[in-house]
Formats: C-alpha cells, sequence, structure tokens
C-alpha cells in the first residue's frame, strides 16, 4: 500500500546511497519516521518537511508530489464506486468505466 | 438447483470443493479459477453471470469484480503486477465477493493487498478470504499436510504453496488461522515491519505486533533485524529470551529480493506449556492487524 509520493523517495533515497537514519539526519527527521513515509499512507507531510526531502533528494517538491490526486478533486461517484481504494489513476478508472461498456456485449 | 441464498463462505467453499473431487481432475487442487468461476456463475445464476475472468494493470490494486453497465454480466480482474500464484487467489476472492456479496453491493468490488489476505476490519473483505482460502486449501487435504500441531518450517510451507498453487504468505496464512501453536509471521521492510499475523494462541498470550500504529523496528538482535539470511537461517535458528519476546522463540526468515521484503516466521512455546500463566482474553481480535 504504498503511494507514489512513498515510491519516489524510496527510489530517491536508494538511488543516492542514503539510509532511512541518514536522511532523517539530513531533513531532521526521525529514521521511522521516513520509513512511514515510504511504507505508510501518513498524512502528507508539511511543505517545510517536503521542501527539505526533496532538496536533499535533489528534486523539485512537484516531482515529489506530482501525481496525487488532492482527496477533494475525486467525485462522489467515485468515492461510492471505489470503496476503501480510491488512490486509481484517471487513466485507469476510464478504462475499468470502458470496460463495464464492453462486457455487455461479451457472449 | 438448491436454493442457496444466504450461503456463506464456508458453505459455498466446500460445496464447490465436493464438486471438483467428484470430478477429480489430474491435478486437483490446481485447478483454473476463472474457468470454475465461470462455470459456476453460468450455472447457479444464469440471470447475472461472470463472463469474464482476466489479468490487467491494477496500480495498487489487487482485484476488481464489476458488473457490466447493465448490471446483467459480471467481470472479475487481477492485478498483473504479482506473481501468478497471488493472482489467482486474488480472482478467487473475487469470485468470493460475487457468490456472496454482489447483491448488496451491485457496484462491485476494488480489493487492496491487505484485503485479499484477509488482514483488515472489514467483514466482507474477510468473508471472500475466507472464501478463495478454504477453497483453494480445502482443511481436510490442509491438515494432512501440516497438522494442527506441528511446527512446519518454510520448506513444508512452501511444499504446500506448491501443491495448490498459491502464494507461500497464503499458506502461511491459512496454517496461522487454525494451528493449536503459538506461531507469528512478520513482513517488513528495511528494519521496520510492514505488517504482522499471530495465530490465536500466540495472540492471547499478547505475543503480537500492532503495526496499525507507528511503526515497530524488527528486534535489532535477531537475524532479520542483522539482515542475516542464509540457508540456517531460513532453515530456523534458537533465539534466547531478550530477543523477540521474554521467551525463547525459534526464528525462520528468508529476504525476497522479488518483493523486498523479508520475512519471518516465529515459533513460540507450544501454547499448552502457557496454560497456567494466562488469563482468558478479551482484547478485540482487530488489534492483531496490520
Amino acid at each position: 500500500m504504498s503511494t507514489a509520493l512513498a515510491k519516489k523517495i524510496r527510489e530517491l533515497r536508494q538511488k543516492r546511497g542514503y539510509t532511512l537514519e541518514k536522511l532523517g539526519e539530513l531533513t531532521e527527521s526521525s529514521k521511522s519516521y521516513i520509513w512511514e513515509l515510504e511504507n505508510k499512507s501518513p498524512p502528507r507531510p508539511s511543505a517545510e518537511k517536503l521542501q527539505a526531502i526533496a532538496k536533499v533528494l535533489g528534486v523539485t517538491v512537484d516531482y515529489l508530489i506530482g501525481s496525487e490526486t488532492p482527496e477533494d478533486l475525486q467525485t462522489a461517484e467515485d468515492r461510492a464506486f471505489f470503496r476503501e481504494y480510491q488512490r486509481m489513476s484517471p487513466v485507469l478508472k476510464a478504462k475499468l468505466r470502458e470496460m463495464r461498456k464492453l462486457l455487455d456485449d461479451k457472449a | 438447483m438448491k436454493n442457496n441464498e444466504g450461503w456463506g463462505a464456508q458453505r459455498w467453499a466446500i460445496h464447490l470443493s465436493q464438486l471438483l473431487n467428484a470430478t477429480n481432475p489430474p491435478d486437483r487442487y490446481r485447478f483454473d479459477v476463472g474457468v470454475l468461476a465461470k462455470d459456476i456463475s453460468k450455472n447457479f445464476f444464469p440471470g447475472d453471470p461472470i463472463m469474464e475472468v482476466i489479468g490487467v494493470d491494477l496500480e495498487d490494486c489487487e482485484g476488481a469484480l464489476q458488473p457490466s453497465l447493465s448490471g446483467e454480466k459480471w467481470g472479475i480482474y487481477y492485478s498483473t503486477n504479482c506473481s501468478p500464484e497471488r493472482q489467482r487467489f486474488t480472482a478467487a476472492h473475487e469470485f468470493g465477493h460475487y457468490l456472496l456479496h454482489r447483491k448488496r453491493y451491485p457496484q462491485g468490488f476494488r480489493s487492496d493487498e491487505a484485503a485479499v489476505d484477509g488482514r483488515t476490519k472489514d467483514d466482507i473483505e474477510r468473508e471472500a478470504n475466507e472464501f478463495a482460502a478454504t477453497l483453494l486449501m480445502p482443511l481436510d487435504d490442509f491438515r494432512r499436510q501440516i497438522s494442527a500441531k506441528c511446527q512446519p518450517n518454510f520448506d513444508q510451507l512452501s511444499a504446500c504453496a506448491t501443491r495448490y498453487d498459491v502464494s507461500l504468505v497464503a499458506v502461511i496464512l491459512r496454517w496461522l488461522r487454525y494451528t493449536e501453536q503459538s506461531a507469528i509471521i512478520v513482513v517488513s521492510r528495511d528494519g521496520f515491519m510492514k505488517w504482522a499475523w499471530s495465530s490465536e494462541p500466540a495472540f492471547k498470550m499478547g505475543r503480537y505486533f500492532k503495526t496499525s500504529g507507528s511503526p515497530i523496528e524488527v528486534p535489532l538482535l535477531s537475524c532479520v533485524g542483522r539482515a542475516k539470511f542464509d540457508e540456517q537461517v531460513r532453515a530456523g535458528v534458537q533465539q534466547p529470551a531478550g530477543v523477540w519476546f521474554d521467551e525463547p522463540v525459534r526464528e525462520f526468515s528468508v529476504r525476497s529480493e522479488r518483493y523486498d521484503l523479508d520475512y519471518t516466521l516465529l515459533h513460540l512455546r507450544s501454547a499448552a506449556a502457557h496454560v497456567d500463566l494466562v488469563e482468558p482474553h478479551v482484547e478485540d481480535t482487530y488489534d492483531r492487524f496490520a
């Protein structure tokens, strides 16, 4: 259950050869907080924290949070339809809706 | 045709197992879930059968059951981002949703990894998991492979995974749900636990990790904590009291490069040895969850 943000942070950290401790140290966070960012879905870090992480990893904040869709942009239909699972990209949601149409023609 | 309204997960899984036993195909336990789902739904529910069971890229999602626009046909979709064994289990999980829940949830389902494993508070997901586990690993046969009293190692568990064409994790969770032994599986990455699951006897002893809260580190002195993964650790290492708990534990750890995860199986003292020490547990079983 990791989000795009989580994956990016972990990949960039590993690419730079930083341990959890090291990235924590450089961004004034605890080791377990970095792990949480990479593996769970904690509330999005503060702008300040994100900036610190982006800087240390050598990317922009926009790159880190790029494809994340804010909660309030999701339609009511999606909320009902996806129940627990709301993190799908718009592309996949559209694909699944298209498949529902095609399914009716299956004999 | 039987009246199957209100059949639960066990009832459906056992009924289908009996049908499979009766036809007794050569590879009895490695049957094609998609073919079974389509055949059964066509026979039992010709008004809204399953028309396709296929793999698609579902991003972070493991599986989906969704109706056609008219609602008269259904499709099962499983993520292709995981092993074939896991895909097969996911298909069975979604088949469970179809049999048990589609009337109540006509919009269908999306299931994530914890849901497919049954490691969730959601009764609906746990029922679908129970159906899948019972269908793919029938208890009568499973017990003959690994008894409720035995303390299996990874080799025995892997043999079962092959027999039932499911993942190692699916086998371990199946065994943990009926064993009389105190045992725990811990799945970790970079030294912290992703999730853990205890058998009932271990849970009653308070031997569980609550991984839904703040991250829990694996013990630094454990094999997994020292990133020590060799044949000996895979076969089981005796850890003294103080490493995992205040009692000795047998630790089995392996690393999966493919999933970038570490799997640890812990065997504690037998439940019987604890009996005099324990109060009956009143805690909610959900505390065990990831």
